[in-house]
């Protein structure tokens, strides 16, 4: 084994004895200790509880009581998930010395399936507020190359996953926070069906699009976590019938990033190279036609805009210069729409979701682009990146349907290029199958970072 | 459309909302009210028997 390996890969080598949970976690904090200085990925490492839970998992594995695939895991939380005793900030000079008195439900989930707590991950302040630099900490950089953007909010949690500082991680998704960094960082993410993992002890961005969701190196890792976030404990559904893709309906919405908001030819190659896949393995491919992505994001930015300054609204009328620059600016302009405006753009939502729904009498999945090309320089992120450029992601935090980021490859630039695969509510098992299928037959990809060999 | 607001009709829409703006911000907020104005023009007027998609529901004992 020489560099980080997969979820899988690491419960395979603990069951031939040939790896241990302790020596995973060591392999891991050397990682973070060589990488993360540059990379910032984490804002607090629980050192002791990581130790702990990685001893106590090598007992079990050792006396043939592992938990299931999560068992001696190293995996981080995004740091708007509350931990028990350990810093939980939101990225925020408001949560500075926040220490909660208990777990967010997912968790004490992860928990529960003994993975080993490694820390908490950097984010945008809140979850909303952009990669700044007038906050307590810095902002996460792209481990492919740290001049670009890692996208956000769940920034720190796809690099830390990209650079193999750990296996798996959590992110959350309000309009795109979790697909954004994993297509700009070239890790698998996915945004469940809204309220498929409870948000209780989230700290809230905008209550009816607020998502968690896993993030991790392969689609099979993805499935892992997703189960054990949900407390299942059992193998997760993720292979198809027969290898294959035979009678599976897929629909593109090349409308969105072919004429509404236009992606780079990259990524259009990317895209097409995907479609060729799936009808290689037997899938049927045809475009559909939605509402223009224009209209779910108007509709999308309205409401989560409006949501988070409900969330805020205490702290922004009240002490405005204690939020970094950018937050104080998107939650001051959501402050300015009005009930009038938030019950239409609900109504305008019940319409997408109608919409949407139709299209999974035909189609089993759909699919799109996962971010507009490569990661551009950070130096060329729009100031309010959130409102001027709408993301491909966000429609599906109108709809609440699942949707899943995987690579589809590297532009000319040599950085990731997304995919999003979209299914029906609680179609999750249907986007691991197809994601892994296309996973298996595209080009293999390697870590950015190599680590020493374990 | 208006390209932005001007001062007194920003400050309105700030009183109205319970907010102040720091000093240098303002004219970013005032360009950036631009796009508060395009979205409710996207939006525009969901179809007569569209209703809320709330969450309401009635708590019985």
């Amino acid at each position: 084994m020489s560099d980080t390996p997969t979820i899988a890969e690491a419960g395979a080598l603990f069951r031939a004895r040939k790896l241990s949970p302790v020596e995973l976690l060591q392999h891991c904090m050397n990682q973070i200790e060589r990488w993360d200085g540059e990379l910032n990925s984490f804002l607090h490492i629980s050192r002791e509880r990581a130790l702990r839970d990685a001893r106590a998992a090598e007992r079990r594995i050792l006396g043939g009581d592992a938990l299931g695939p999560l068992d001696g895991i190293p995996i981080a939380h995004k740091d708007v998930i509350d931990t028990k005793g350990i810093p939980t900030t939101g990225h925020s000079r408001w949560l500075e010395n926040n220490i909660p008195a208990r777990d967010a439900e997912v968790v004490s989930q992860l928990d529960a399936a003994g993975s080993v707590l490694l820390g908490k991950l950097a984010t945008y302040e809140f979850a909303m507020g952009g990669p700044s630099d007038d906050l307590p900490w810095p902002f996460p950089r792209n481990p492919w190359d740290v001049s670009r953007f890692a996208g956000g909010s769940s920034s720190g949690s796809g690099v830390a996953v990209a650079a193999g500082l750990v296996l798996g991680a959590t992110g959350t998704d309000t309009g795109g926070s979790v697909r954004v960094p994993s297509a700009f960082c070239g890790v698998v993410g996915l945004k469940p069906t809204f309220g498929a993992i409870s948000n209780a002890g989230l700290l809230p961005l905008a209550y009816s699009m607020d998502h968690i969701g896993p993030m991790a190196w392969t689609v099979h890792d993805c499935a892992l976590l997703f189960d054990g976030m949900r407390g299942r404990g059992s193998a997760p559904d993720f292979t198809p019938a027969n290898g294959d893709l035979k009678g599976c309906r897929i629909g593109v919405i090349r409308h969105f990033f072919e004429e509404d908001t236009k992606v780079s030819p990259d990524q259009i190659s990317a895209i097409n190279a995907a479609v060729g896949v799936f009808r290689d393995l037997g899938a049927v491919v045809e475009d559909v036609q939605l509402s223009s992505l224009l209209e779910y994001h108007a509709c999308g930015a309205l409401i989560l805009c409006t949501e988070a300054s409900a969330v805020h609204h205490d702290r922004i009328k009240s002490h405005p210069e204690k939020f970094g620059e950018r937050m104080r600016a998107l939650l001051t302009i959501g402050s300015l729409f009005t009930g009038v405006d938030y019950v239409q753009a609900m109504r305008r939502r019940n319409e997408l979701c109608r919409e949407m729904a139709a299209m999974f009498a035909q189609y089993d999945v759909l699919i799109t682009v996962g971010a507009a090309g490569e990661p551009p320089l950070l130096a060329e992120v729009p100031y309010w990146t959130t409102l001027s450029t709408p993301t491909y992601t966000i429609p599906f935090n109108v709809t609440g349907n699942p949707a899943m980021t995987v690579c589809c490859g590297f532009g000319s630039g040599g950085m990731p290029l997304g995919m999003q695969i979209i299914g029906p509510p609680d179609g999750e098992s249907a986007l691991f199958k197809i994601g892994h299928a296309y996973e298996q037959a595209a080009d293999r990809r390697k870590r950015p970072l190599q680590g020493p060999a374990i | 459309m208006k390209k932005s607001v001007d001062q007194t009709e920003f400050q309105t829409l700030l009183d109205h909302a319970g907010l102040h703006v720091l000093p240098g911000d303002e004219a970013d907020f005032r360009a950036a009210y631009r796009w508060v104005e395009q979205v409710r023009a996207r939006i525009g007027k969901p179809h007569p028997d569209t209703l809320p998609a709330a969450q309401f529901t009635v708590t019985r004992p």
